[in-house]
């Protein structure tokens, strides 16, 4: 792989850093008038999208690291992967659980989703930032309550639990933001 | 606030012609030195940038308008363009306006008396400045007792939570400088004045019996604006800090530069002057209170 160095940094760029890696996030250049510069980064562990902030030497480098963010169809899950599908070339990857993190809680068979692949392995799942599922269990609604926006939980089909409004009921289908895991509205 | 690509033009056309009216009235004669040049500079904190037939894009005009002055030219100023390799950021840009002028018979005191009238005059307001010693400098924004101790800067830099590159660990001057743009600059307010600078960073002043040089600073809230020296005029001394630096860069491997002999065979003619490089494009940001180079741009940056 190709090495960045500190004058290519800019936000966007995967890097291996630690032998992980890594998203830049964002970067500012910094230099004391006759003195040294330095590149300050903020970057993403992918893996654990922990944000930390790191400082490079002016002419420093970067491993470019191996990383392919690509839509994939969510196919079933045998209990130890989860498995994945190229629509176009119908190559399949297994993400292991870590990779899918709340991701479980979102998507059922056919999604399309973004697996990122890191020298061909999926580390990291996104599910569609809306998902379309029906309520599997929520207590009954109390009619004639809708203007005081009040809310109940709500199980939906894929395990996740979100908040939606009194008048739901059990067996309907709900739009929801998986980003923010909030309900959107109600699907007729 | 958002300007037209007219208004910016127009504010940017009407501070040029303020500066020179400044120095119209001072009598200072405005010089236009070559910018494409046989040699570059030997700093190893600055890169040129080289073109075919191995020439160098001037990073100041210091050298050209220091043998105007070894000739007699007298009190002169220039505004020209200026190339630092590889520096981009909000406050930096690899091709930027620089004015630079040089003032026959004044010290470092009189050179900052004259930069601060400078600002008064294009910012329109009367401005205070504090002069602080670099140490003190150091010391008072960082929280830290002794600026010379790697192990209170590095302290201080750990307790900012700012993360030290392994390759500077060793390096007191590089800690100093990460410390400066990462915890003390940020901090800033107002117009300071840091005067003068420890010996090691005497660049192109004279040093004096102290421990100090002849250097000097000056920012406008956290951004730098000006440096300026009493300047050197013992070419001995000036080869040797040049020599200097050579080392340096080869010890760190960066690009070899040659030292601009002519430069230095011209200096035991200087006469004593005081000298200042002003960033324009900052001093306009800064008067127009935007808050990055950006916003004066005519192009924006990526698409030239």
């Amino acid at each position: 792989m190709a090495n960045y160095s500190s004058s290519d940094f800019k936000s966007g760029l995967k890097v291996m850093i630690d032998n992980e890696p890594c998203a830049i996030v964002d970067v500012e250049f910094v230099k004391p008038g006759k003195g040294q510069a330095f590149s300050r980064v903020k970057v993403r562990y992918l893996r654990t999208g922990r944000v930390v902030e790191k400082t490079y030497k002016s002419g420093e480098t970067l491993e470019q690291a191996d990383v392919m963010d690509t839509d994939m169809q969510y196919l079933y899950s045998d209990g130890d992967l989860w498995h994945f599908m190229h629509p176009e070339t119908f190559e399949q990857v297994g993400a292991a659980p870590a990779a899918l993190g709340d991701a479980v809680k979102w998507i059922k068979e056919n999604d399309t989703c973004v697996v990122t692949l890191w020298n061909g392995s999926p580390i990291l799942v996104q599910p569609p930032n809306q998902v379309e599922l029906k309520i599997v269990q929520t207590d009954p609604g109390v009619r004639g309550d809708t203007a005081t926006g009040g809310t109940k939980p709500a199980t939906l089909e894929t395990g996740a639990v979100v908040k939606v409004p009194l008048f739901i009921e059990e067996g309907e289908v709900v739009k929801c933001d998986t980003r923010t895991g909030e309900y959107i509205s109600r699907v007729k | 606030m958002t300007l037209s690509l007219r208004e910016r033009a127009t504010r940017r056309a009407r501070f040029l012609s303020n500066v020179r009216a400044f120095f119209d009235i001072r009598s200072v004669l405005e010089v236009d030195t070559p910018l494409l040049c046989e040699f570059g500079i030997t700093d190893p904190a600055i890169e040129n940038i080289v073109t075919t037939h191995h020439r160098h894009l001037q990073t100041s005009p210091e050298f050209a308008m220091k043998r105007l002055l070894s000739a007699g030219i007298g009190d002169c100023f220039q505004i020209c363009k200026a190339f630092r390799a590889e520096e981009l950021g909000r406050w930096h840009r690899e091709e930027f306006t620089i004015l630079e002028w040089y003032r026959l018979g004044f010290d470092a005191n009189a050179l900052i008396g004259e930069c601060l009238a400078l600002l008064q005059h294009l910012s329109g307001e009367s401005l205070f400045a504090k002069t602080m010693r670099y140490g003190d400098w150091i010391c008072d924004y960082a929280g830290i007792e002794d600026w010379r101790d790697s192990v209170q800067v590095v302290g201080a830099l750990k307790l900012a939570n700012i993360d030290i590159p392994t390759s500077i660990l060793n390096e007191h001057n590089a800690l100093l400088d990460l410390l400066i743009a990462t915890v003390i600059v940020p901090k800033m307010r107002g117009i300071h004045v840091i005067y003068p600078f420890p010996e090691d960073q005497a660049s192109l002043a004279v040093k004096t019996h102290d421990g100090y040089a002849e250097r000097f600073e000056i920012y406008w809230d956290n951004v730098e604006l000006a440096n300026g020296f009493y300047e050197l005029t013992d070419s001995d001394e000036q080869l040797a800090r040049f020599q200097a630096d050579q080392r340096e860069r080869s010890r760190n491997g960066q690009p070899a530069r040659d030292i601009d002999h002519r430069f230095i065979e011209s200096l035991p003619n200087l006469p004593s002057c005081a000298g200042v490089a002003i960033g324009l494009d900052r001093l306009l940001a800064k008067i127009s209170g935007a808050a990055s180079l950006d916003e004066h741009d005519l192009f924006e940056v990526g698409t030239i």
